[in-house]
Parts: structure tokens; sequence; C-alpha cells
């Protein structure tokens, strides 16, 4: 009975927030309010902004539990909401990351919030130096992120009066070597992001100041040199020009053991590398990068998420990848010169790859052959290679058989990506064998109907797509998608009319559907679709959404101002009040915002 | 008294106001917590009287949680039925279900005492 823990939890917070008519019945009960845990309430509050319920008023009745407000990317979040937050007396995480109206005097309402440790107000362009002075009243925050904010460099000193930070991210804020300087005295930091700021080799050798320092971010600086920083594990020196990387002293901590140099210029690789502990190294990201030798990968044996995208390996170089491949469970090589000729190298050794991305590469169905003896595989990307789906071509057709269908020996495989590859309709029938996929990307100008209904039949596929495709209306309206099926994307299908689209989408409520012609409607019904990351039954689901497709229907909005001049001030006051009223009439999603202060 | 293969196959549910709800037993253990309380070993009262008492839950809430109870069985069994939920109720209801299915009512009670509340808890009580 594991399964059925909390699912009563799950169904009693997708009734209260069901609709904002069941909102209105239950906001009251103030009492039980108080008293709900805090994990409930964080997740009931959730759920009310999942379904777009949620307005500054009905903050107030989560103020005496709520530990856990997310709000990131609310743009109609303001001065407003952030008076009721300020009011959550045990408000502990607070992310307004992307909420564009927030600024420095809504800021103004968290001030001396002593519970407060985690705010999150990143692309917040509207906060400036002020803003930070208004939080300087909490002195508990362990984690602040301010990436992208209207700060200063005066400001960014600012931040050293936060004693307790273990997380600062000031990613693309002007922060001199001086301001890094002033931070030295937040020796608990373990995460620091500096993407993006003004900090030079002078300004790096303060790193080395903060003992704790594990993840550090450097991505597009003029930092050429990374001094010797304790504890540091992951590094980002992306877009940089690298001259060393400072050894540590391997015996009293963990060494690095992730690196991103994405887009970076090595002075010499060979220099840079052999001062790594190499050994020790997880995660290493190269992709674009000016790396020509890749001997450095040999001794890189726990190496497992390797990103080689648009790097400088060929067939002959990637038995460096094959040496160190047995760890490997991510492997990047898009946009590289890679051909079929290079997998068998790697077939035999990198036998607990997960993720294979090939896209951009001339690899022809040959390298199929070698791919299927990947037997963990979940991910495969192929798109905009020369796969055609049959090897053995000869001039008269015969002899040729279905490539795909060695994809079956993938018995794990989820995602599979063949957009802008050389795929005809007759190639496609075999991956209707993969029982086990969930994504399907198929992109063509070549496909049609045929394929369409050729990969109906897989069981487990919760996205299609099908772009560009040759599907008539008939050939769409025929389609039955399998009851897992939560997205068909057939954009770019331009033969296609608005009117089986539509009857399309009647037939198949739960679908969404992408196509240039209705995604005007997908705006319309964009509250449902966040609807559905509740566990609904199907069946339920469905009539809950034909409920809420209905009611405005009923209630068309000129009702709202009738309401305001048939009634004195005295007589709404004491409906409002009134357990009478009918509900659907106060849904705060169609009040006027003027109303919906109450 | 009662026989012990009677006795083996029913338990009591007791509401705060004293009402009693005679239920499958195999219904009842859908909850981990009336589970742990009714095969525990230790010769708790529960576990030989086949009987629980909830002092911080109401009638109309114990109700509906007999109701789920059966209601899970069926689904679990195959009988895919909606399961509804009165919005009044429903807060009440999260809050019993939250503790019926936690486990052990401590781990409310740790949630309460570590945002340091006054008043007496929903289950208060139960963890003493």
């Amino acid at each position: 009975m594991a399964m059925d823990r909390g699912r009563l939890v799950r169904m009693c917070i997708e009734s209260a927030s069901a609709d904002a008519g069941s909102v209105e019945r239950w906001r009251r009960q103030r009492r039980t309010l108080e008293r709900l845990p805090a994990h409930l309430a964080d997740a009931l509050l959730r759920s009310l902004r999942h379904r777009r319920l949620l307005f500054p008023s009905l903050l107030e009745v989560f103020q005496h539990s709520v530990e856990v407000v997310e709000l990131n990317g609310e743009s109609s979040v303001d001065a407003e909401w952030m008076v009721y937050l300020g009011a959550f007396r045990h408000l502990r995480c607070l992310n307004l990351a992307d909420c564009r109206s927030v600024n420095n005097s809504a800021l103004w309402a968290v001030t001396g919030m002593s519970c407060l440790k985690e705010l999150d107000l990143s692309r917040c362009s509207r906060i400036t130096d002020d803003g930070i002075n208004h939080l300087l009243s909490i002195p508990n925050l362990e984690k602040l992120f301010i990436s992208e904010t209207g700060l200063t460099t005066d400001g960014a000193m600012l931040i050293c009066s936060f004693k307790n930070l273990t997380m600062l991210d000031m990613g693309g804020l002007p922060v001199t070597d001086k301001a890094l300087f002033s931070l030295q005295i937040l020796t608990r930091l373990e995460y620091l992001d500096l993407w993006g700021s003004k900090i030079s080799d002078d300004g790096a050798t303060i790193l080395k100041m903060f003992p704790r320092l594990s993840f550090l971010n450097l991505a597009w600086t003029n930092v050429t040199k990374v001094p010797y920083i304790p504890s540091i594990a992951s590094l980002n020196m992306s877009n940089c020009v690298i001259h060393s990387i400072s050894p540590r002293d391997a015996s009293k901590h963990a060494p690095l053991s992730k690196l991103l140099v994405h887009g970076a210029t090595f002075a010499d690789i060979g220099e840079v590398f052999s001062k790594l502990e190499g050994s020790y190294m997880t995660f290493l990201d190269i992709s674009h990068s000016s790396i020509h030798s890749f001997c450095f990968l040999d001794n890189m044996k726990e190496l497992q998420h390797l990103d080689l995208s648009a790097c400088a390996i060929t067939d002959d170089l990637v038995g460096h990848v094959a040496h160190i491949g047995g760890n490997l469970r991510f492997l990047n090589l898009n946009n590289t010169k890679i051909t079929s000729l290079g997998l068998p190298v790697l077939a035999g050794s990198v036998n607990n790859l997960q993720t294979l991305l090939l896209s951009h590469t001339s690899i022809d169905d040959t390298a199929l052959s070698y791919i299927s003896m990947l037997p963990s595989l979940l991910v495969l990307d192929l798109s905009h290679t020369n796969v055609k789906g049959f090897t053995g071509w000869n001039r008269e057709g015969l002899d040729k058989t279905h490539s795909l269908s060695l994809l079956q020996n993938l018995i794990h495989l989820e995602s599979l990506n063949l957009e802008d590859t050389l795929l005809r309709d007759d190639a496609i029938q075999p991956l209707s064998l993969l029982r086990e996929l969930k994504y399907l990307y198929l992109k063509s100008d070549f496909l049609s109907d045929i394929s369409l209904h050729a990969v109906s039949s897989l069981p487990k596929l919760e996205f299609l797509g099908f772009r560009g495709g040759v599907i008539t209306d008939y050939g769409l309206l025929f389609y039955i998608p399998k009851s897992m099926l939560s997205t068909l994307d057939v954009r770019g299908c331009w033969l296609l009319t608005n009117d089986a689209l539509s009857s399309f989408c009647k037939m198949h409520p739960r679908l969404e559907v992408r196509h240039e012609q209705i995604q005007m409607l997908n705006v319309d019904q964009s509250p449902n679709h966040n609807a559905a990351t509740s566990s609904a039954s199907p069946l339920k689901f469905r009539q809950k959404r034909e409920k809420m497709v209905h009611s405005p229907g009923r209630y068309p909005n000129v009702i709202y101002a009738d309401e305001r001049i048939k009634y004195s001030r005295e007589e709404l006051f004491e409906l409002q009040l009134s357990q009478l009223a009918d509900p659907s009439l106060c849904h705060p999603d169609k009040l006027p915002q003027l109303l919906r202060r109450d | 008294m009662e026989g012990t293969t009677k006795k083996a196959e029913m338990v009591k549910l007791i509401s705060a106001e004293g009402f009693e709800f005679v239920i499958d037993k195999q219904a009842a253990m859908v909850s981990q917590t009336i589970r742990n309380m009714l095969t525990s070993p230790g010769g708790f009262s529960e576990t030989q009287q086949g009987q629980v008492t909830f002092p911080e839950i109401s009638t109309h809430i114990l109700e509906k949680i007999c109701q789920y109870f059966y209601w899970s069985l069926q689904f679990a069994s195959g009988k895919e039925t909606e399961f509804h939920i009165e919005p009044e109720i429903t807060l009440d209801l999260m809050m019993a279900a939250n503790y019926l299915h936690l486990g052990r009512a401590q781990s409310i009670a740790q949630d309460y005492k570590l945002r340091a509340r006054e008043q007496c808890g929903f289950f208060g009580k139960a963890s003493k």
C-alpha cells in the first residue's frame, strides 16, 4: 500500500483547488487554516497557483502555515502581493524569480522577516541597490539569488552584510575585483555564481579565501588563472580564455569532479589538464571549445557525462572516448565530424550509456547496428543525419532491409529523435516495435498519414512530434491516440484545415495539439493544461474541464458591471459574507481588478 | 464479548464525539497509522481490543475516511469510480488523511513544535 500513501491528501488538495467556487467554500475556515501543517499548506498554495486561482487577498489565509512560496515567473506579482507575503510568519523560502513587477518598494514588505532563509530575485530587473537596503534587515538569509537584477557595483558590496550566506548568485552583475574583496568575510559560502562579472585575475586570487566554496561559476569573465580553492568540486569557466586551473591537495579534499569549459579558449590544453586530477572527474563539458587533442581524456576513467558537441573530434580520435567509456552515461557528439565509421569503436566500450546525441553528424543507417548494441540507452538523438531507414540499398530496390527495426534491441529506449532525416513512409513501420518509447520526434516533408498511423500503436507514447508532414484532414481524424499521449505536435503540417483540427481537438479533449492554426485556441485553454499536473483520473479530469469551459458561458462578463449598479455598498458587503451567494459569480480570474480586492 | 474470529475481521474506529464505526480490518489497514496501531507487538490496547480512538477526528470526517478506505480497496481491485470530496470538509479531511498516512503521530507533533505553537494542535493529544 506504499503507493496509496498520501493519495487522499492529494485528492483533497485537488478538490480544494478545483475552481474558484471550491476556494470560497473553505477560505473562511480560519481556525483550520491556522492549524494546517506547513507541507500541506505549501502543497495547497502550489496547487492554487497552478490552477491560476491565487490572488493577493487569498494569500492571507496562509499566513500562519506556509513556509515555501514559489511565484517565479508571475508577472502579476506586485507590491500588493508582497504586503500579504510580508505577514507570513513562518516563511522560509520565497521565490520571485522573473517577477517583472517586483520593484524596490515592493521589497520593503519583506524587511525583518526573521525566518526567511532563501530569497530568489533573479531577473527582477526593477530591483536596484535601494532594494538590497530593504533586505539588510533579514539577518538569517542563507541563499540569495540576484542575478541580472539592476544592482550596481555599490549594491554588490552591500551583500557582505549577509554573514550566513551559503549560496550567492550574482550572475550578470557588474561585480568588480573591489566588490569581490568586500565579500571575503562570507566564509560560509559554498556556492558562488559570478558569470559575466568584471572579475579579473587579480580578483580571482581572493577566491582561495572561501574555505567551503565547492561550486564556482566564472563563465564569460576575464579570469584566465583559477587559484587553488580548497573545497572546489564544480567549476564553470565557459567562454573564458584559460591559462591554468590550479591543482589542489587531493589528499585533503574531494577534488574537482565537474568542469564546464564550453566555448573556452585554451592557451595550452595539455598544460591545463596535466595539472588536474583527471581521475576524479565525473562531468566534463568541452563543447564548442578550441580543443584539438583529446589525450587528456585517457585518465578520466570515472567520467559519466561528456559533452563534445561542436568539438574537433573525429572517427580517428574517438578511441580516446572509447578508452574511458566504461562509466559514461551521457555522451553528446552533436555537430561533430563523427561518421558511421566511428560507431564501431564506441559500441563495445560504452555499455552503460543512457543518452547518445548524434544530431547534425553525417552518420547513416550502418551506424544503427552499432547503436543497437548499447543496452542501457534511454535517449537517442539522430536528427539531421543521413539515416534513411534502409540498409543494403541497391538500384533495383532489392535486398533492402529495414534498419530502424534494429532499434528494438534497445529495450529501454524512451526518447527518439529522427527529425530532418531521410526517412520515408515505408521505413517508419518498425518504430511501432519500440514498446517503451515515450517521446518520438519526427519532422519531414515526406511523411504522410501512413506514418502517423504506423506509430499510433505505441502504447507508452506521451509526446508525438510529427512536424512538416503531409497529413490530410482525413488522416488526422482517423488517427486514434493511445491514452498515455498528452501532446501531439503537428506544426508545419500545411494540409490540415482549421475545421479538421478543431473537431480533432473536440474528439480528444485531453490531448494538447500544437499547430499554427490553433495557437490561439491553446492560449485560451492554458489554465486547463496547468491543471494536468494533478493526478486526476482521465474521466474526472474531462468532467471538470467541461465544467470550466461552460461556466463563463453561463455568466457572461457583463453581469459583473450590472451587479455593482444594482446593489448599494452595504448590500454588497452583506452579499460578500453570504454563504448563499453563487460561488461561480466570484471567480477571481473573471472579476475585474477593483472587485477582487475585498 | 465477541468471538475471536469476529474480532480478527472487524475493527472499531471511534470519533472525537464517541461515535463508533465498525469496519473491515482489511479496509482500515489502508491507513499505515492504523495498521501500525493494530499490528504492533507489545500488547497495546488497540491491538487487543481491535478498536482505535481518534480524539481529534470529528464524526463526519471519520465517516468520510471510512468511505475512502472502502473506495480505495475497490479502486485497487480495478473499479475506477470517482471519490467525491466536498470543498467544505477538504481541509479537515486533508489533515486527518495526512495523519493517518504518515504513520506516526510524532511527525505532526514535531511539525507543531518547530513552529512553537501554543494552542493545542490538531493531534496534540494523540502524540502524548
